[in-house]
């Protein structure tokens, strides 16, 4: 008995005896210690006295179910309970009561256990509100987040994770729901994905799994889920769990899709482009570059060029290479620059480009490189050149054969003029010794000499007609005319002719080259007349930048046919015996319309006689309307 | 006046135009004096009695042909008046040449006048007797050139 009461007052656990009220009749050390009392402070009191008042209800009730029991009663009963410390705390502590009975099977005493589970007690608190935390931080959370068992039952489940998905905790008890609605055919291989995250070891980052899926929502749109998943640990009941978080990413991916065709259309036109395009960095190494480039530099410089290769190494002609790092150095500086520049100039493959510098610059708007542009010019500078080229041969043999024109006539009046001459001396000389038949002869050699020359003063003048040695000037065309009309007076009074004329503008012309056209067109009036006494209408109307001169006669006319061919040199449309001339006139009125910049021709009905038109150009001191 | 016929030289390298102006000269009647030289270098040659013409007598009026070998008409004038002693003897240009530029030239080398020659013989014996009769009987000439001997000086000069 003497060691029982040791092992009561020396007990780390809690002991008391009781009577069957529950009085205390007894208590260990232990037991006073875990309310703060002394032993001997406890003993009379009821347990209930030292209970927090929630629970006496429990700690008064369950020994008397126990005691109401009787004999079939088991010996004792067990609660969790809170006593009050001295102090007033909350003592959390399991209780066992044990009933003692006499040897008759009365019930005598209550022998009490009581273990101090506040530690316990606490810490369950805490990990239930912890849980509650994290229950309430998942499911609230506004992106998709999922957390299941080994098992396969899913714990929680975010708002997030409905909203997108359109399932809902009802919906999906098992992550196999889950992926059966999400996956479709392809569920028992993510399934097999989702239960290798429990293979894992939680908390360590290589352990975490980031993988996209698509999924099929409830309204059957399919969607792009970035998910990272991993272990997280055991749940309060010893179950292994994973957590899988998602980002809903599909518009990211659609609009990444977009750009990323933008781009790939963007590429494909650039590559396609007709014109080169490439990019340098600072060190004049290409960036990038599109496949014309590339041809033009295999073409122009038999170099192949690569990303990071150096483009001035690639530029196998010095003088362009020096050209290109000015232009580029410039570009570097922040300079926009466009050139035209001829690649290859003393090589086999010369082409013409027009070149833009655009300075790339980067985030902070520094000079990180340059982009260029380089525009093939070739067909049309090379036709630019054979163009200038085929003009200049023109002018060449235009002003050859003006030359020759010039000096041929000039040089066929010298033995013309010793033929005639001497002809003339041996008819004066010789005449008289000459029968009849050898003066006619004579006379017919003379006739044809004499006409040789007219024609060869005619080619002269032609030739000299609207020759460049001098600029038009603003002229009066009126004054033009009156020295036509002086020159043509005799002519006019012995053919009865009269001259009506309209008001005449200034132009752009030479007086005497003007007068001369108008000589020749009057003259012309006036030698076709017909029957009639000829009658010449002169006048001149405004056209854009132009003056349009029409001179009128009412004589014989001109047939359709003709009217391109009267204007050609030595042209007639007349037997010499009918009509004098050399068919001059009109071949240089027009060289010297031409000349001038203007145009002539005729519009005539046989019989009705002609018009005469001609522009010039309006007068460069003319006032502006 | 000088009271004896006027002394022509005519520069010209056709023999034709040669024959021509002395046969114009004969028809008139007139016995002008006319001497022909063929080019530019032998008129200086002349008019300055070297090579082989040491006897020769200075002209009162030269006619000048323009297009010539060796020393052209141009050439030929610029030398004549830039000589101290041959500027002042009149000198006629006579080129078949009607051209504008040409007479400008001329003139602008100190041309007495200008003469296009006719294109025919009556017209070459009018324009013959015309410049016959004007130098003649008309103009003062000025008096008269050197005797034929040494270089230009005015002490060679006759009274």
């Amino acid at each position: 008995m003497a060691a029982f009461q040791a092992v009561f007052e020396h007990a780390p656990i809690g002991m008391s005896v009781a009577d069957l009220d529950y009085r205390l009749l007894r208590v260990n050390r232990a037991f006073a210690g875990l309310l703060g009392y002394q032993p001997g402070e406890l003993v009379g009191r009821t347990s209930a006295s030292i209970t927090h008042p929630d629970d006496v209800a429990q700690t008064v009730r369950a020994p008397r179910e126990l005691l109401a029991a009787g004999e079939a009663a088991p010996p004792s009963f067990r609660l969790e309970k809170r006593y009050l410390h001295r102090d007033g705390r909350a003592i959390w502590a399991q209780v066992t009561g044990f009933l003692i009975r006499d040897e008759q099977q009365r019930p005598r005493h209550w022998v009490s256990l009581a273990l101090d589970v506040t530690a316990q007690r606490r810490a369950a608190e805490a990990l239930r509100e912890s849980e509650q935390r994290l229950r309430l931080a998942v499911t609230r959370a506004p992106s998709p987040i999922i957390i299941h068992a080994e098992d396969g039952e899913i714990l929680y489940l975010s708002e997030g994770f409905t909203r997108f998905s359109g399932y809902g905790p009802d919906r999906l008890r098992t992550v196999a729901d889950w992926a059966r609605v999400a996956y479709g055919e392809g569920s028992a291989a993510k399934l097999e994905l989702i239960r290798s995250l429990f293979d894992r070891e939680p908390g360590r980052a290589e352990q975490v799994v980031t993988v996209e899926h698509p999924i099929r929502a409830a309204d059957g749109s399919t969607r792009i889920w970035a998910f990272t998943s991993g272990p997280i640990g055991r749940g309060a009941d010893g179950r292994r769990l994973a957590i899988s978080m998602a980002r809903d990413v599909t518009d990211e991916r659609a609009a990444q899709a977009r750009a990323g065709q933008a781009l790939s259309i963007l590429r494909g036109v650039i590559e396609a482009s007709p014109s080169a395009v490439f990019a340098v960095d600072r060190a004049y190494r290409y960036t990038a570059f599109n496949a014309t480039h590339a041809a033009i530099m295999l073409a122009i410089y038999r170099s192949e060029i690569a990303v990071g290769g150096s483009l001035l190494e690639a530029m196998a002609v010095p003088e362009d290479r020096t050209k290109a790092k000015a232009n580029l150095d410039r570009a570097l500086a922040g300079e926009v620059v466009v050139e035209e520049a001829d690649s290859g100039a003393h090589g086999p493959g010369r082409r013409w480009f027009e070149v833009t510098h655009q300075p790339i610059r980067d985030a902070d708007g520094r000079v990180d490189g340059v982009a260029v542009y380089a525009r093939d010019l070739s067909a049309r500078r090379q036709a630019e050149l054979a163009r200038e080229a085929a003009l200049e041969e023109l002018r060449r043999s235009n002003a050859d054969l003006e030359r020759f024109a010039y000096a041929a006539s000039h040089d066929l009046q010298e033995p013309l003029r010793m033929v005639v001459s001497f002809l003339q001396l041996l008819e004066r000389r010789a005449g008289g010794c000459l029968d009849a038949e050898a003066r006619e002869f004579l006379d017919f050699a003379l006739q044809g000499a004499s006409r040789m020359q007219v024609l060869v003063a005619d080619l002269l003048t032609f030739s000299r007609a609207g020759r460049g040695d001098l600029q038009a000037e603003p002229v009066d065309a009126g004054e033009a005319l009156d020295l036509a009309l002086g020159d043509l007076s005799v002519a006019l009074r012995e053919a009865g002719g009269t001259v009506r004329r309209g008001p005449l503008p200034r132009v752009q012309a030479i007086r005497s080259q003007l007068a001369q056209v108008f000589q020749n067109l009057v003259s012309n009036a006036l030698k076709f007349a017909g029957d009639r006494p000829p009658l010449v209408e002169i006048d001149a109307a405004r056209e854009a930048g132009a003056w349009h001169f029409r001179v009128r006669d009412h004589g014989i006319g001109v047939a359709p046919e003709h009217h391109e061919r009267i204007f050609q040199l030595f042209q007639r449309l007349h037997g010499q015996d009918r009509f004098q001339g050399s068919g001059i006139g009109l071949a240089i009125a027009k060289r010297v319309v031409e000349r001038l910049g203007g145009r002539i021709w005729v519009e005539s009905t046989p019989g009705e006689g002609a018009t005469f038109h001609f522009t010039l150009p309006a007068a460069g001191d003319e006032a502006r309307p | 006046m000088t009271g004896r016929p006027l002394r022509l030289l005519l520069v010209d390298d056709n023999p034709g135009d040669v024959r021509l102006a002395r046969e114009a000269l004969r028809e008139a009647g007139h016995l002008a004096d006319l001497q022909a030289v063929r080019d530019g270098e032998e008129a200086l040659s002349y008019l300055r009695r070297l090579n082989g013409h040491a006897g020769a007598a200075r002209p009162d009026v030269i006619l000048l042909d323009l297009n010539m070998p060796r020393l052209d008409g141009r050439e030929t004038l610029r030398r004549l008046k830039a000589d101290e002693d041959l500027r002042a003897i009149p000198v006629i240009v006579f080129s078949s040449s009607r051209s504008a530029e040409d007479v400008a030239a001329c003139y602008g080398l100190h041309a007495n006048c200008y003469v296009t020659k006719p294109a025919d013989f009556e017209g070459f014996e009018r324009v013959l007797q015309a410049i016959e009769s004007f130098w003649s009987q008309v103009v003062e000439l000025p008096p008269a050139g050197r005797e034929p001997s040494g270089p230009a000086g005015p002490t060679g000069r006759e009274p």
